[in-house]
């Protein structure tokens, strides 16, 4: 079930109406939340909700374990979080392993939806019962923090810390919350509907699978096209997410921050999928590898195994490996040129910084993209050639998908807050009334189909 | 390394969703004008958005069961376009097959 669907639409109307009325009762609104949530999975695939419930069944024994606990509470935390890479790398890099290892699998994996999400959820919720910095949850309110459908399939990677004691209180939804909701909503529907799905359906998909037989200057548009896609399409998830869970009551961080404003490598990781970077900061750089707390050889080190184990964590590829290789060196010369950079020299302006900042991010996306090592590679040559042939592919169209993706990253920050504050004087049924008239040009404006998201693969 | 557990859970100020404290009483509950909101919206797409709805069905597994779920959108359908309730969507798509250098599609 996909979020900007009519399926969907009747789904959390219901479940919308449920949590309403059960506000105060609390385990039943819990139970009920978490009763749709197995529904809205089970649809995609109904033997994984088992998986689900093992895998918060799981973390919430060790857990309970490692808090009663007088010792070995570290040997209890390591197995907890080898049965979570466990099951993670069971179901995600079997098949990579076995190909490394020269026997490939007779029979294809299936990977079940968001088990990547899950899992560092549950992974977050031992470590930080380990570290007192959560206490021992319920099996109940564990499983629904696990399950929640917004965030489920494909984040944002809520703490433990942030979501279960919104459990222990009523929803609350002031006016203007609510609005600022419906905002992110129809927000994300625009930019999953009518930016990513167009320029995919007319623009990268067509270019990357057949890389030689287009234009050089249609593979640099393809590049551009693709780094402007998956931002629309991942943080239209993660809007509609933060917007749909915000209408049943519960506060959900910020995932995205206008990364392609970014002026260096490291602040794109500020504003960039927030949820995953600081996860993958305080549980793996910090927590695992000891942070920039030590000498600088450590930390670059550090540095560098985090990102190329968070380009692992997208999936069991080179191109991920590579990717997350780009980004870890990039953020180590990074912090080498701070160091190194004579102090006469004149800092480098924010625009040639925010240029070559999205350059970098979008040659990563070039392998991100590619499902074969072979296929980046061909696709870089062909942009490095300079070759013209065959009639333009990318309409006048795309082309302004492609700029007003760029340019929502430039528009003011807080844009949703300041508009939610203007339309909550409204009467209700006036902004459903203008809420139709931007869904019904939606409507209209895209083509036929909805492409999953992209990070559903994760 | 072990730090004190955070007993309000997330931060004030880091949800996009967290606007200043809304000091009039009838901002401060939302519940009854969001009702208002996912209603009207809803009753406006169910009567101009019936694409959507089509879509939908024709999209459900076929069964006895779905077979009248079918007909009646197919049928609401057709008769929101002969009152012409589908109307904004349409000019909309026509307009955007032909930003995209397609021919509009058979509605």
């Amino acid at each position: 079930m996909l979020f900007p669907t009519l399926a969907f639409h009747i789904f959390f109307l219901a479940v919308f109406a449920l949590n309403r009325l059960m506000a105060r009762a609390r385990d039943w609104r819990v139970i009920m939340l978490l009763l749709a949530s197995w529904l809205f999975y089970g649809l995609w695939d109904a033997r994984f909700v088992a998986l689900l419930i093992a895998s918060s069944a799981w973390n919430w024994g060790f857990a309970r374990l490692i808090s009663r606990a007088t010792g070995h509470r570290l040997a209890l935390l390591w197995l907890a979080i080898l049965g979570n890479l466990g099951v993670l790398g069971g179901f995600k890099y079997a098949g990579f392993l076995a190909d490394l290892a020269g026997m490939p699998l007779a029979q294809a994996i299936i990977l079940p939806v968001g088990i990547s999400f899950f899992t560092f959820q549950g992974l977050s919720y031992v470590i930080d019962v380990y570290n007192g910095r959560t206490r021992p949850a319920r099996l109940l309110d564990l499983t629904l923090l696990m399950s929640f459908f917004p965030h489920l399939v494909a984040g944002p990677i809520v703490r433990p810390s942030h979501l279960l004691p919104q459990l222990r209180h009523p929803p609350r939804l002031g006016r203007q919350e609510a609005v600022a909701c419906l905002i992110l909503i129809l927000w994300g529907t625009i930019k999953k509907a009518v930016i990513a799905n167009d320029i995919s359906v007319h623009l990268v998909d067509p270019v990357f699978s057949d890389p030689a037989g287009h234009s050089s200057m249609e593979l640099v548009l393809a590049a551009y096209g693709y780094a402007v896609q998956i931002y629309c399409d991942f943080s239209a998830y993660t809007d509609m997410a933060i917007g749909l869970a915000g209408l049943l009551g519960f506060r959900f961080p910020r995932n995205f921050d206008q990364p392609y404003r970014s002026t260096s490598l490291q602040e794109f990781w500020r504003r960039w999928h927030i949820s995953l970077s600081s996860w993958l900061r305080d549980y793996l750089y910090i927590g695992a590898f000891g942070g920039s707390r030590q000498a600088l050889w450590r930390t670059c080190l550090a540095l560098f195994g985090t990102m190329v184990l968070g380009g692992l964590w997208h999936g069991a590829s080179w191109n991920f490996v590579i990717w997350g290789a780009l980004h870890g060196g990039v953020l180590v010369a990074e912090r080498l040129w701070k160091r190194a950079r004579p102090s006469g020299w004149p800092p480098l302006p924010a625009w040639a910084g925010t240029v070559i900042t999205f350059h970098i991010v979008a040659l990563g996306w070039i392998f991100f993209r590619c499902s074969e090592f072979s296929g980046a590679v061909a696709f870089l040559q062909g942009m490095v050639a300079w070759r013209g042939s065959g009639a333009p592919l990318a309409s006048a169209w795309v082309l302004a998908l492609i700029v007003l993706g760029m340019a929502c990253h430039f528009g003011p920050r807080h844009a949703v807050q300041r508009s939610a504050q203007a339309l909550a004087i409204l009467p209700g049924w006036a902004v459903g009334l203008i809420g139709t008239a931007v869904l019904l040009v939606v409507e209209g404006l895209r083509g036929g189909g909805m492409a999953p998201f992209i990070y559903f693969q994760f | 390394m072990t730090d004190s557990p955070n007993e309000d859970g997330l931060p004030w100020g880091e949800s996009p969703i967290d606007l200043a404290d809304e000091a009039s009483p009838t901002l401060q509950n939302g519940w009854r004008w969001t009702w208002g909101v996912l209603i009207s919206s809803s009753l406006a797409l169910a009567l101009f958005n019936s694409h959507a709805i089509a879509n939908w069905a024709d999209q459900l597994p076929p069964n006895d069961l779905t077979a009248p779920i079918v007909m009646a959108a197919d049928a609401w359908h057709d008769q929101a376009g002969r009152l012409g309730l589908n109307a904004m969507v349409d000019a909309v798509q026509r307009w955007a097959d032909g930003a995209r250098g397609e021919a509009p599609e058979e509605q």
